[in-house]
């Protein structure tokens, strides 16, 4: 529905005080993106009705104190503390990167890196990831991988695309197409996560392909970094858990496919912030494991990224160490450009 | 994108509501819950907790409702921190607006299940003389309303506490629907322009905000 601008402006005050009906909302918002006029106008009156709020507050403040429930302080906490949802972990992915391109110098974007790219490339190639999504998805118009949906065909056209203009372009519209994506991410509920996308072959649900594509952006963001002269960052804990745990996950399905491994039972111990013990093996977990490998959670991602080699990989093997080997080389086998 | 472009704007925006402390530190604790910094969560819930507890659990009338509503506001600021867009106001509004609007979610969706079964809503609007309150912040918000005419204060309240939509007020106070619209939106700008007179908007300082990075969380409009 189109609101005309007088239909829209009546409807502001109500607007405002979120007492319209749902459809007339985002009639309303819609006329707002367009109108700077009613748009100061709605940002004065949502203040004033924000400011109703503190008669709320204040009232809360007199005789009868209130007491906020313990309980939603424990559950606020613990956001923090357990595995990071897709969107915040995406969030804190793209911000890092942002952050990190806005002091990305001229000469720095020519860097070639370990993912076989230059500085400038790799953004168009995660460009090319966080559009594939929001493609599929429906939340853009239009795709700037021309509707290509294989994953290396499409990445090499946006990269080639991208190549000649400037990066200030590129980080444009990679940003706009991560933020496209963060925002669906932070307002969807638990089915919009389960919606599938194709991903190599198999149907995968949109919560995998968010924490998949966070975790991409992470270790293009430290390619960057190597390659430019600049510190390695870790992903927070909470990050850190949340990427872990989807990569045993997707290593305990690999296994499973290998002859070494089938019916054998892995546990993985990871160390550090953001590390916890996770079993490996699809199904049941059967004790005690046939192996069990142990290293720092961090290093564990950088294997999965492709980032650090199998021989090179700090790590405690106990138990056999042909089915630990098997589970490394697994492992260090996820990344694709 | 730096915070400097963005503090001469919230500065100069507003007609003149004075900003005196707040934007900057506002600005580092969001670009530090971007960054997935959990002691700015604590921070935010140490400062809003309350404001947003309390519109839940007045617009809700129910306690495990408010919890809920409060959770979600949390889950939300932390999942998409980059939303709050500082050229539309302050921290402390974004927080309310949000509280507010899930709260109203939350009614609406009631009101559908019970198929328009009332709830026990007082006939005539709650009385401000009830909303006792300490803080100086609600005594201006508080001078605000009173100074509303009587039909424009009755209209405001219903929608905003009650969480009621223009039509549900025009037909408890029996009024055409086309009057409820326009009592709210002047009530509203009555109330913005009384507050604007005020200082409303001089905001309280968030304590212990150090200093991040000077860039703009990764956002795009």
């Amino acid at each position: 529905m189109t609101m005309t601008h007088d239909e829209a402006a009546e409807l502001l005050g109500a607007w405002a005080l979120d007492a319209c009906e749902a459809e007339e909302t985002a009639s309303v918002e819609g006329h707002l993106r367009t109108c700077q006029e009613c748009r100061s106008e709605a940002a004065e009156l949502r203040k004033a009705a924000a400011a109703l709020g503190e008669l709320a507050a204040g009232q809360s403040l007199g005789t009868d104190r209130l007491d906020l429930p313990d309980r939603l302080r424990a559950s606020v906490f613990q956001l923090t503390l357990s595995a990071s949802t897709p969107a915040a972990l995406f969030g804190h992915q793209i911000h890092a990167l942002a952050r990190l391109l806005d002091t990305i110098g001229p000469r720095e974007w020519m860097a070639s890196t370990a993912a076989g790219w230059t500085a400038h490339e790799l953004v168009a190639h995660l460009l090319a990831g966080a559009s594939y999504i929001n493609w599929q998805l429906g939340l853009v118009e239009s795709d700037p991988g021309g509707g290509e949906l294989v994953w290396l065909p499409r990445s090499e056209t946006v990269v080639a695309e991208h190549r000649e203009n400037e990066p200030a372009l590129t980080v444009e519209e990679w940003r706009t197409h991560a933020e496209i994506l963060h925002r669906h991410l932070a307002e969807a509920d638990r089915d919009d996560l389960r919606v599938r996308i194709p991903w190599f072959g198999q149907d995968t649900p949109l919560r995998a392909m968010a924490v998949i594509h966070a975790f991409e952006t992470w270790i293009h963001a430290e390619d960057i970094r190597q390659a430019t002269g600049r510190p390695p960052e870790a992903p927070t804990p909470a990050d850190l858990e949340s990427m872990s745990r989807l990569a045993a996950q997707l290593l305990g399905s690999a296994m499973s496919a290998s002859h070494t491994a089938r019916g054998r039972s892995a546990r993985l111990v990871l160390t550090g912030p953001g590390g916890g013990e996770l079993s490996i093996t699809p199904g049941e977990s059967i004790t005690p494991p046939d192996v069990t490998v142990t290293a720092d959670v961090v290093g564990f991602c950088r294997l999965i990224g492709g980032r650090v080699r199998p021989t090179d990989f700090a790590h405690r093997l106990e138990g056999d160490p042909d089915l630990g080997r098997v589970l490394v080389e697994t492992a260090a086998s996820f990344a694709y450009p | 994108m730096s915070i400097g472009g963005k503090q001469g704007t919230v500065g100069a925006q507003g007609s003149g509501i004075r900003v005196s402390v707040g934007p900057t530190e506002e600005l580092r604790l969001i670009g530090r819950m971007a960054t997935g910094d959990d002691s700015a969560l604590r921070l935010l819930y140490e400062h809003y907790a309350s404001l947003v507890y309390s519109i839940a659990l007045r617009v809700t009338q129910d306690r495990c409702a408010a919890e809920d509503v409060a959770q979600q506001v949390f889950i939300r600021v932390w999942e998409r921190p980059t939303a709050f867009d500082p050229d539309r106001g302050s921290l402390r509004t974004w927080m309310a607006t949000l509280a507010h609007s899930r709260a109203v979610d939350h009614v609406r969706r009631e009101q559908a299940g019970h198929r328009r079964e009332q709830r026990q809503l007082p006939e005539v609007p709650s009385d401000v003389e009830d909303l006792a309150t300490s803080a100086a912040m609600a005594d201006r918000v508080r001078r605000a309303v009173d100074a509303l005419p009587d039909e424009q204060r009755a209209a405001v309240l219903l929608a905003y506490y009650d969480g009621r939509t223009y039509r549900q007020v025009a037909a408890t106070l029996d009024i055409p629907e086309g009057t409820a619209k326009s009592r709210l939106r002047l009530g509203l700008r009555r109330i913005a322009k009384c507050l604007e007179k005020e200082g409303y908007g001089a905001l309280e300082p968030v304590p212990g905000a150090r200093p991040v990075r000077e860039t703009r969380p990764g956002v795009k409009r």
